[in-house]
C-alpha cells in the first residue's frame, strides 16, 4: 500500500485542485503530471466526476507503484475572520454532516463553521487564532474506505 | 502619514491607488473576490485578502468582511476607489467607528451630496445656480404648471437617482402626464426612494465638471474643468482637459462655484462638481458632486501636474494641500478614451474572456491605467471598463493625433473592445470642431455608426 502524502501548503493544494478540475472538466479519466520531486496520478471516479480522486506520492519513494485512492476534501472558510477550532478537534476525528468545527471570529460577529460532508479529519491547514481568508482550506477530511 | 492602506476596489482604480501608496511609501493591502485572484492589483499589493465569491454584492460590497480585513491587516486606512463603497455614507460612518479613516469626505458630505433634491437645496442656498426646477413634488399637476412657466422640455428626475438613472424628458403636457407615473415607479423599485422632481432640460448642453480637492483645515481649490460631453446614454466615453469652450473668466467662475460648493458641505478630499454649460448664454447649471476620485481624473492631472489620488491620501493623513490656487497651472491638452470589453456593433453588449494578446503603446505623452496583462481574464461580474487611454500634449490637435496613434497601434485581443468605435469617432467633423454636446452621439452621430 503506498503512503498518501499532501503537501502542507495551502498554494499546493490549491494547484492539485485545480489540476483536478481540469481533469473533471475535459472529462478525462486519468491525468499523471510528473516533475523531478513529484509524481501525481488523478484519477476519476465515474460516479463522482466533478471530486474526483487525488492520488499523490513522492516519486523517489519508487518501491511503490501501486497507488491508494484517497478522497480528499477541503473545508474551506467562508468568512474572513480568526480561526477558532471547535474543542477538542484533532487529526483522526470523524467528523459528520453538520457538525459544528468551529468559527470563523470576524469584527462584532462570528460565523459558525459546519461541515458539509463527513470524513476523517486528516490535517489542520490553520492553528487556533489565525487569520483566514475567503475560500482558505482549513481543514483536510478524506472518506473513509470502505 | 498612514502605515498601511487597504483598497476596497479592483481593476484599473485599485491598482492606480497601490501605485500612488508605493510611490508615498506606503504598505498596501488588496481584497479580492475569488475569480480576482491572479489580477494585477492583487499581485502588486503588499498583503492580499479574498473577502468573497464573484458576485460584488458578496466581495466588493461586503462590509463586514472588508472591515474584518482591514482589522486583521491592521489597516489605519482604506480608499475606496470609485463605484462600490465609495459613495455609501455608512461604509464612511463604519470605518470611522472602528477607528480606520475612510480615504475621502465625511459620512455627512457623502450624504448630503447623495441626495439630489437636498444638494440641490444646499446649492440654492449657497449661491451655485441650478438649472431652475422644483423641490420633491407630491402630482403630476405641479409638474405641468412648471411646464408652462418654463416651456418644455422638461427633465423628470429621481431625487435618489444619479448618473444618469432615473431620468426621463418630456417634451409637452400628455407625455409629461404619462412619463411622471412612469418614473416615480422606476425611481421606487431603483432607489426605494419614489420622490420626483422637475427640472428645465437643455437639449444642447455640455457636461463640464470641475475638480476640487479639500484638506481638514479648511482649504479648498479647483484644478481647472474637465469636459466630458461626448457620452452615450449619460455614460461618458471621452473625457478632455481643458474645454474648448471657456473662457479664463469663465473658468475662474466654474471653479469658485465649484469651491464654494465644497465648501457648502464641508468638503475634505477629492471630489468633483458637475455642471451642464449652455454655451449661447455661457451659463453653467449644477447637477451634482461626486463625492470620489473619478475615472477621468488622470486627464486632470497630466495638465495641471498634480498627482489627485496621492494628494487625495496626504489629505486625508491630515496633511494640508501640497499646493494653492495661484500654484494650480494648466499647461497643454489631454485626452481619455475609456476603453470597455463590449461589442459596440451589437449594441455595447459586454464582452467576457481571456486576454490573449495585448500591447499598450508607449512614446511621449501617452499614459495607459489598465489591470489588464497577457492572460488576464476579463469577468462578466464586474464593470466593463478595461483600459483608461489617455494622451498628452501642447495642444489638442498633438492630444488628438497622439491618441490616433496609440489606438491604432494598441492590440488587445481575445475580447471585443471599443477602441474601434473611439478611433472612428476621433474622425468625426463634429467632434474635430469640438461641435459637441450631451447628446451628440445618440444624435448627429448616429448613422455613421452602427449600433448607437
Amino acid at each position: 500500500m503506498g503512503r498518501l502524502r499532501m503537501s502542507k501548503s495551502n498554494q499546493e493544494l490549491e494547484w492539485v485542485e485545480r489540476l483536478a478540475k481540469t481533469l473533471a472538466g475535459h472529462q478525462l479519466h486519468e491525468l499523471e503530471f510528473e516533475t523531478e520531486d513529484v509524481c501525481l496520478t488523478l484519477r476519476a471516479k465515474r460516479k463522482a466526476p466533478v471530486a474526483p480522486a487525488v492520488v499523490v506520492q513522492a516519486a523517489d519513494s519508487g518501491e511503490n507503484q501501486d497507488v491508494e485512492e484517497a478522497d480528499i476534501t477541503l473545508i474551506r472558510s467562508k468568512d474572513v475572520g480568526l480561526f477558532r477550532p471547535a474543542k477538542g478537534l484533532a487529526t483522526g476525528a470523524e467528523i459528520a454532516v453538520g457538525q459544528k468545527i468551529g468559527i470563523v471570529e470576524a469584527v462584532s460577529v462570528e460565523h459558525d463553521l459546519v461541515a458539509e460532508q463527513s470524513g476523517t479529519l486528516m490535517e489542520m491547514l490553520v492553528s487556533d487564532g489565525d487569520p483566514v481568508e475567503y475560500g482558505q482550506p482549513l481543514l483536510v477530511l478524506s472518506e473513509s474506505e470502505v | 502619514m498612514f502605515q498601511k492602506v487597504l483598497i476596497a476596489n479592483r481593476g484599473e482604480i485599485a491598482l492606480r491607488v497601490i501605485r500612488a501608496c508605493k510611490e508615498l511609501g506606503i504598505q498596501t493591502v488588496a481584497i479580492h473576490s475569488d475569480v480576482d485572484r491572479e489580477t494585477l492589483p492583487v499581485l502588486t499589493a503588499d498583503e492580499r485578502v479574498c473577502v468573497g465569491p464573484a458576485p460584488s454584492m458578496k466581495s466588493y460590497l461586503n462590509i463586514p468582511q472588508i472591515l474584518t480585513a482591514a482589522k486583521l491587516t491592521e489597516a489605519d486606512a482604506i480608499h475606496p476607489g470609485y463605484g462600490f463603497l465609495a459613495e455609501r455614507a455608512e461604509f464612511a460612518e463604519i470605518c470611522e467607528e472602528h477607528g480606520i479613516k475612510f480615504i475621502g469626505p465625511s459620512a455627512r458630505a457623502i450624504s448630503l451630496m447623495g441626495d439630489k433634491a437636498v444638494a440641490r437645496k444646499t446649492m440654492i442656498e449657497n449661491k451655485v445656480p441650478v438649472m431652475p426646477g422644483t423641490e420633491d413634488i407630491a402630482d403630476v399637476e405641479m409638474a405641468k404648471k412648471f411646464g408652462k412657466e418654463h416651456g418644455f422640455p422638461i427633465m423628470i428626475k429621481a431625487a435618489a437617482g444619479g448618473g444618469g438613472k432615473g431620468m426621463r424628458v418630456a417634451h409637452d403636457a400628455s407625455e409629461l402626464e404619462r412619463l411622471f407615473e412612469q418614473a416615480s415607479i422606476e425611481a421606487e423599485s431603483a432607489f426605494g426612494d419614489a420622490r420626483i422632481y422637475i427640472e428645465k432640460f437643455l437639449a444642447k448642453a455640455r457636461h463640464i465638471e470641475f475638480q476640487v480637492m479639500a484638506d481638514s483645515h479648511g482649504n479648498v481649490i479647483h484644478l481647472g474643468e474637465r469636459d466630458c460631453s461626448v457620452q452615450r446614454r449619460n455614460q461618458k466615453l471621452i473625457e478632455e482637459c481643458p474645454s474648448l469652450v471657456l473662457s479664463e473668466k469663465k473658468r475662474k467662475e466654474g471653479g469658485q462655484m465649484a469651491v464654494n460648493a465644497a465648501k457648502a458641505c464641508n468638503y475634505e478630499g477629492a471630489g468633483t462638481v458637475e455642471f451642464l454649460y449652455d454655451e449661447a448664454s455661457e451659463q453653467f447649471y449644477f447637477l451634482e458632486m461626486n463625492t470620489r476620485i473619478q475615472v477621468e481624473h488622470p486627464v486632470t492631472e497630466e495638465v495641471c501636474g498634480i498627482d489627485l489620488v496621492k494628494e487625495q491620501i496626504r489629505v486625508a493623513s491630515g496633511l494640508p494641500l501640497s499646493v494653492t490656487q495661484d500654484e494650480v497651472v494648466m499647461r497643454g491638452h489631454a485626452i481619455e478614451c475609456r476603453i470597455n470589453a463590449e461589442k459596440p456593433d451589437e449594441g455595447f453588449r459586454p464582452s467576457v474572456g481571456t486576454i490573449d494578446r495585448l500591447h499598450f503603446p508607449g512614446g511621449p505623452g501617452v499614459r495607459i491605467d489598465s489591470y489588464l496583462t497577457s492572460g488576464s481574464k476579463v469577468q462578466p461580474f464586474y464593470d466593463s471598463l478595461i483600459a483608461k487611454v489617455i494622451t498628452y500634449g501642447a495642444n489638442r490637435e498633438e492630444a488628438l493625433t497622439r491618441m490616433r496613434r496609440v489606438l491604432d497601434e494598441m492590440i488587445v485581443s481575445g475580447i471585443s473592445t471599443t477602441a474601434s468605435f473611439h478611433r472612428a469617432l476621433l474622425d468625426n467633423t463634429y467632434f474635430l470642431r469640438g461641435d459637441v454636446h450631451t447628446t451628440f452621439v445618440e444624435t448627429e452621430y448616429r448613422g455613421e455608426e452602427v449600433g448607437v
